[in-house]
C-alpha cells in the first residue's frame, strides 16, 4: 500500500481551487461581475424617483431599491435573479468538465475515491461561486459608495442589513442552485450544457412568472428566489417610514437613515432557507453516490 | 505479480467488443496488437479497473478488479489512448495535481514530479502552460503522470499516435528503461512499436486474442509464408486483391510485392524472410483460428 496524503476530499477541492486559480479567464469572470453588478445597481438607482420627489408610501415603495435603504431589497429583487442565472455555469461542471477536456479518464485510474472526488469538485466549485457572490457584495458597496459621493444626500450603506441579506437569502440560493446544477450536470455530462440552460430557464421561470400571490404561503417562505421576501419586507419598511414621515421627522433622508438603523425582520426565512443549504448539499450527495467512474460505452472517456 | 484474465467479454447493446479472452501476465513488457476497432482499448480499460466485464473476471495479484478495483489503482499507471489536459496548468504543477489525485505527499510528490520531467526530457519547458505543448511534449506529459506512482502495473494504450518518428523512438527508448519490477502492457496497432521491447505478445482482432506468443513465435509462425516477386503493375493489382501485401514498391514499368500467403501465390513468387511486420499480417489477415505459440 502506498503512503497517502491528507483527506482525499480537501485533497481534492483544495487543488481545483488552485487549478481554477490558475485560469485567467476566472479572473476575467471576477471582473465582470464586479462591473455587471456595479451597472445594475447603478441602472436601478438612475431609473428610480429620488426620495426628495414625494412623501406617502407610495413614492417609498418606488424609491425603496434605489438608495442604500434599499440595498437589502434590491438584493432580492433584481440582483439575485442575474446572479442566479450565473451560478449554474459556475458549479455545474466541477465533474462534467473533466469529460470535456478528455482528463475524466486520467483522474479515474487515480486511486482517489469517486465520493472525495465528486464532493472535492463539488466544494471547489461552489467556493468559486460563493466568492462571486462576495464579489457581488463588494460591488454593491462600491456602487452605493460612487452614488454617495455623487449625490450627497445619498443614505450612506446599511452593511449589517446588507450581509444578513447575504447570509439568508443569497447563500442558501446559491448553494440550492449550484447543487441542483452540479447534479444533472455530473450525473449526465453529455447534456451538461441543456441542463444548466434548463436550470436557469426554471430560475427565472421562478424569480420572474412564478408571482408568490399576495400573502405569504410556504411557497413565499421556501423559494429561493427571495420573492416572498419582497411581498412583506418593503411594505414593513414602508410603514415605518410613512410613520414616521407623519410624526414630521426632519428630511426624507433622515427618515431613511433612521428607518434603515432597523434590520429586516427575516427571521421567518432562516428555518425554510437552511433547508434550501441541506437540499444543495443533498443533491451533491446524490452525485457522490450515483457517480460513475466510467462510462459504459464505446468510446465514452 | 500476476495479471489472470479469464474469460473476459464486453457486450455494447448488440456488440460484442471483447469475446471470451483468457490470458495471464507478469513482470515484463507485454504488447497488445491489432487493427483499430480489435477491442484492445476496451480489453485495456477493463484491466484498468475503468470498465466492468460483461463475462469473466480479472485479478491482480489474486484481487479482483472488478470488485476492488481502488486496490489496483493504487498501483497502476494508465496513459489512455485520447486523453487531455488541462491547458491552463504549467507542466510542473499539472503533474503535481495528478500526483495529489493519485495521494503522494507534497514533499514526495515535488521530487517525483522533478525526476519524472528529466526522463521524459521536459525540465525546461517544466513552466511552460501546457496549451503551448506539442502532441508529442503532452504524450511525454502523459507517460510522466502514468509513472508518478511509481507503478506496478502500467498500461499505454495507443501512446505513439500523433508522433513523429524521433519522438516515437524516444518513447519506446524510455518504456524499454522500465520493465525492471513491473508489467507493462503497450497497446497498439503500430508492430514497429513493439518488436523492439516487448517480450510477449497478444495479437487482437474482432475481440479475441487471435495469437498470445513471443515477438520470435509469431516471426516462426510465418516462415514459408512470405513471398516476394517483381511484375507488372496489372499483376500486382490483382496479387493486392488476393493477398495481405506488407510492402510495395514501384520501379516504373514493373512492381515488387512482399506479401504473406499460406502457399506460394504465384509461380514466381520467391520465398521471403519474414519479419514481425509480416507475421503480424499473416495472424490478423489469415482468417484462421486462433494460435497459441510460445
Amino acid at each position: 500500500m502506498k503512503e497517502k496524503s491528507g483527506n482525499g476530499f480537501l485533497v481534492v477541492a483544495g487543488w481545483e481551487l488552485r487549478r481554477l486559480g490558475a485560469s485567467a479567464s476566472n479572473f476575467g469572470l471576477v471582473a465582470a461581475v464586479f462591473v455587471l453588478f456595479v451597472g445594475l445597481v447603478w441602472v436601478k438607482h438612475s431609473w428610480a424617483i429620488p426620495v426628495e420627489s414625494g412623501s406617502g408610501r407610495g413614492v417609498v415603495l418606488n424609491v425603496i431599491g434605489s438608495t442604500a435603504l434599499g440595498t437589502v431589497f434590491e438584493v432580492v429583487a433584481l440582483l439575485l435573479l442575474f446572479f442566479g442565472m450565473l451560478v449554474p455555469f459556475v458549479v455545474a461542471d466541477g465533474v462534467a468538465r473533466d469529460h470535456r477536456q478528455r482528463v475524466h479518464e486520467l483522474l479515474m485510474a487515480a486511486p482517489i475515491s469517486t465520493s472525495s472526488y465528486v464532493l472535492g469538485r463539488f466544494v471547489a466549485s461552489l467556493g468559486i461561486a460563493i466568492l462571486l457572490s462576495i464579489v457581488m457584495l463588494a460591488a454593491i458597496a462600491a456602487a452605493d459608495l460612487t452614488i454617495s459621493l455623487s449625490e450627497p444626500g445619498f443614505v450612506a450603506l446599511n452593511w449589517a442589513g446588507l450581509l444578513l441579506t447575504w447570509v439568508v437569502l443569497v447563500l442558501p440560493a446559491v448553494v440550492v442552485i449550484g447543487g441542483i446544477s452540479f447534479l444533472l450536470s455530473t450525473l449526465m455530462p453529455r447534456i451538461a450544457t441543456p441542463a444548466k440552460v434548463a436550470v436557469v430557464l426554471g430560475w427565472v421561470l421562478l424569480s420572474v412568472v412564478v408571482d408568490v400571490g399576495h400573502g405569504l404561503g410556504w411557497f413565499g417562505y421556501w423559494t429561493p428566489t427571495g420573492n416572498g421576501v419582497l411581498k412583506v419586507v418593503p411594505l414593513d419598511t414602508a410603514e415605518r417610514y410613512a410613520s414616521l414621515l407623519q410624526a414630521g421627522t426632519s428630511s426624507a433622508s433622515a427618515l431613511s437613515l433612521q428607518v434603515q438603523q432597523q434590520l429586516p425582520d427575516l427571521w421567518p426565512w432562516v428555518l425554510p432557507h437552511v433547508g434550501l443549504v441541506v437540499i444543495g448539499a443533498a443533491c451533491a450527495g446524490i452525485a457522490a453516490l450515483r457517480f460513475r467512474r466510467f462510462q459504459n460505452s464505446l468510446g465514452g472517456a | 505479480m500476476s495479471l489472470i484474465v479469464r474469460g473476459v467479454g464486453k457486450q455494447y447493446g448488440t456488440r460484442r467488443a471483447v469475446r471470451d479472452v483468457s490470458f495471464e501476465l507478469d513482470a515484463g513488457m507485454v504488447g497488445l496488437v491489432g487493427p483499430n476497432g480489435a477491442g484492445k482499448t476496451t480489453l485495456m480499460r477493463m484491466v484498468a479497473s475503468l470498465l466492468p466485464v460483461s463475462t469473466g473476471s480479472i485479478q491482480w495479484n489474486g484481487i479482483d478488479v472488478g470488485r476492488h478495483g481502488s486496490q489496483l489503482r493504487e498501483v497502476l499507471g494508465y496513459l489512455p489512448q485520447d486523453f487531455g489536459v488541462y491547458p491552463e496548468l504549467s507542466a510542473r504543477r499539472f503533474l503535481l495535481y495528478m500526483a495529489a489525485m493519485k495521494r503522494l505527499p507534497n514533499d514526495r510528490a515535488g521530487r517525483r514530479v522533478d525526476e519524472l520531467l528529466e526522463l521524459v526530457n521536459l525540465t525546461p519547458d517544466a513552466g511552460r502552460k501546457l496549451r503551448t505543448f506539442s502532441g508529442g511534449m503532452k504524450q511525454r506529459v502523459g507517460i510522466a503522470q502514468a509513472l508518478l506512482n511509481d507503478p506496478e502495473i502500467l498500461i499505454v494504450d495507443e501512446p505513439t499516435a500523433g508522433l513523429d518518428p524521433e519522438e516515437r523512438v524516444r518513447f519506446r527508448t524510455l518504456l524499454s528503461t522500465l520493465t525492471d519490477a513491473r508489467l507493462i502492457i503497450l497497446s497498439t496497432h503500430i508492430i514497429g512499436d513493439v518488436e523492439a521491447v516487448a517480450s510477449r505478445l497478444l495479437v487482437m482482432k474482432d475481440g479475441q486474442v487471435l495469437a498470445d506468443t513471443t515477438p520470435e513465435g509469431l516471426v516462426r509462425s510465418a516462415v514459408g509464408r512470405v513471398w516476394t516477386m517483381t511484375c507488372d503493375p496489372q499483376t500486382a493489382t490483382r496479387l493486392q486483391a488476393g493477398f495481405p501485401v506488407s510492402a510495395l514498391v514501384s520501379h516504373g514499368s514493373s512492381v515488387t510485392l512482399r506479401m504473406v500467403a499460406v502457399e506460394r501465390p504465384s509461380p514466381s513468387a520467391a520465398a521471403a524472410e519474414p519479419n514481425l511486420e509480416d507475421a503480424y499480417l499473416l495472424a490478423v489477415q489469415m482468417k484462421s483460428a486462433p494460435v497459441h505459440i510460445h
